[in-house]
């Protein structure tokens, strides 16, 4: 959506014009989904919270100040204090030493689909270990696909902070893939 | 896996290589021959950010999306209708904070506020003046949010009467003076409470005491008793219950202060007390919700006329039409100015409790006053 148009409907929404907030809504949806579905790894759960994300942000509409950001950002920010409320309350955030526990070695003997499905879930669980930040960046940078400067203005820090935290965050991910006896680039052949 | 190093330059090569690969611009390998001193430390990271672009994402099924689209809309009015309380919540608030001060600058600075004290004292026909008339219809506007109404109109009643006296003292006390005197004098009567009937007791007391001093002479006197009658075309009266046979035909002159004052007792088929109080009423309060009416005549020509009444809001055909305020203990009227008499009558929009009033007129060497002694009005026609 083009900035220009967003604005245009921000001003709408936040006159009260259901159509405007109901096109923001549908242009935003699937990926705020899906960072709190990597986030919580429990579809259903994600769609609750998705769900909350954004009669969150219907309620907050009259209060929103547009700060030269993009809309996103803002329903990112109420996602990722959505995840995080979730995970003090439950208290069921998984620890590092877990993850590592649950990783599945990958074995030369496992067809391309077993591969991938095992390699998915492998992956997900590395991500899940890493810290708040760092899980936000490779969601925004890898799964989302966008830019670094892109993710530091969503997440308000500058590119360098961004740069930074994404080099911990597949510094970490490599060591316990490899700690896994994951072997990336194996995976990666059986991808392609 | 090698400790891999961690410099603001290899975070920059390691960003701009995924940039390319995730673009699909460069391969692995032609990014790791870009960068040989680094090549070894690059790969596993560029291999990771591959791979976790690769992992497939989970998408919300489309029939929740519409249903989540569908309960958003649903909110939407709820929420504008929240957004309108919020605003007119805060609007409110605002009000009535400006309300409070404008209330603490007028009883802490008289009749004006901060920027028009100057004109606190002024009188009508100083250049003052208007700004210090539009500074208390300011104030009536904003002090029904505080819910000091009552005090602000017994204040204003006072300051009135000052402005009289001061008038008078300079020889300058005109018709409109006296005007504006019996409005806010009704006012007060009007909003008067258990609370702030004393005071309007009080005050009453010293408008005939101010009247019957500033008044240069008898003929002058009646002028401002006729003033104070608001034009209403009458001298005067009061017309009492003819419940009283020795009073019946027995119109006693008061020439008391050269004063014209005529009792006037009116006779109707149907009894029905009629009020044409004059002058200034004394108010006192009573529980009693009906009083036999009694007129008694005594040689001293002290006359108590004490009926039981319960008037209409408008006045019927035996009635004689008053401007002479009600006394509403029940703090719930409102008299509003009758713009064909002239008069002040209670408004026909705010539901009075029955009065029960006592008259008594009572002609003594000093004064000539009337104790009315109300109760809520309206309808409802006194019987014997």
């Amino acid at each position: 959506m083009e900035r220009a148009e967003e604005q245009r409907l921000l001003r709408q929404a936040q006159r009260g014009e259901a159509e405007a907030f109901a096109q923001l809504y549908r242009a935003h949806v699937q990926a705020i989904f899906r960072y709190i579905a990597h986030r919580v790894s429990d579809p259903p759960l994600a769609e609750d919270m998705t769900a909350d994300v954004f009669t969150r942000a219907l309620e907050a509409m009259p209060k929103y100040r547009d700060q030269g950001k993009p809309f996103i950002a803002w329903l990112y920010r109420i996602a990722h204090a959505r995840v995080i409320d979730h995970y003090r309350r439950t208290s069921r955030r998984p620890a590092a030493s877990d993850v590592d526990d649950e990783l599945l070695p990958i074995t030369p003997d496992m067809d391309t689909a077993m591969l991938r499905r095992q390699a998915a879930r492998t992956l997900r669980m590395a991500i899940s270990g890493l810290t708040d930040d760092q899980q936000q960046v490779v969601i925004l940078r890898f799964i989302e696909g966008h830019r670094i400067e892109t993710v530091a203005e969503m997440l308000g820090k500058q590119p360098n902070a961004i740069k930074a935290l994404q080099f911990r965050a597949l510094r970490a991910l490599a060591g316990r893939l490899e700690r896994a006896g994951f072997d990336v680039e194996t995976v990666l052949a059986g991808l392609s | 896996m090698n400790e891999t190093p961690h410099s603001p330059e290899f975070e920059a090569i390691l960003d701009e290589c995924l940039d390319a690969l995730l673009r699909g611009t460069v391969t692995l390998d032609e990014c790791l021959e870009h960068y040989p001193d680094y090549a070894t430390d690059l790969k596993p990271l560029l291999q990771t950010g591959l791979l976790t672009s690769r992992l497939k994402s989970p998408e919300m099924p489309a029939a929740r999306i519409d249903a989540l689209e569908d309960r958003l809309r649903g909110q939407m009015p709820n929420l504008r209708s929240a957004q309108s309380r919020v605003v007119q919540g805060q609007f409110s608030s605002l009000a009535k904070l400006v309300a409070m001060i404008a209330v603490v600058l007028f009883f802490a600075l008289g009749a004006g506020g901060s920027v028009v004290a100057a004109s606190s004292n002024s009188l009508p026909g100083d250049p003052l003046y208007g700004l210090k008339r539009l500074w208390e219809q300011i104030v009536l506007l904003l002090v029904p949010l505080t819910g000091e109404l009552d005090d602000l109109w017994l204040r204003l009643a006072q300051t009135r009467l000052y402005e009289a006296e001061q008038l008078a003292a300079r020889g300058e006390l005109t018709d409109a003076a006296l005007v504006d005197l019996y409005e806010s004098m009704v006012q007060s009567i009007a909003l008067a409470d258990e609370q702030t009937l004393p005071q309007v007791e009080a005050y009453l007391d010293e408008v005939e005491q101010t009247l019957i001093t500033i008044a240069p002479s008898p003929e002058t006197m009646t002028q401002y008793l006729q003033v104070l009658a608001l034009s209403s075309g009458t001298t005067p009266q009061v017309h009492t219950e003819p419940s009283d046979q020795e009073l019946q035909g027995v119109p006693p002159t008061l020439d008391q202060f050269g004063l014209t004052a005529t009792l006037t007792p009116v006779l109707t088929d149907t009894p029905a007390a009629t009020l044409t109080p004059t002058f200034t009423p004394s108010v006192t309060s009573t529980s009693t919700p009906r009083v036999p009416p009694t007129a008694t005549r005594t040689p001293t020509q002290t006359l108590t006329v004490t009926p039981t009444f319960t008037p209409s809001i408008t006045p019927s055909a035996t009635w004689t039409p008053l401007p002479l305020p009600t006394l509403n203990t029940g703090g719930d009227t409102q008299p509003t100015r009758d713009p064909s008499s002239g008069g002040v009558q209670p408004t026909s929009t705010r539901i009075l409790p029955t009065v029960d009033a006592t008259i008594r007129y009572r002609e003594t060497e000093q004064s000539v006053f009337m104790t009315q002694t109300a109760q809520p009005p309206p309808t409802a026609t006194g019987a014997p």
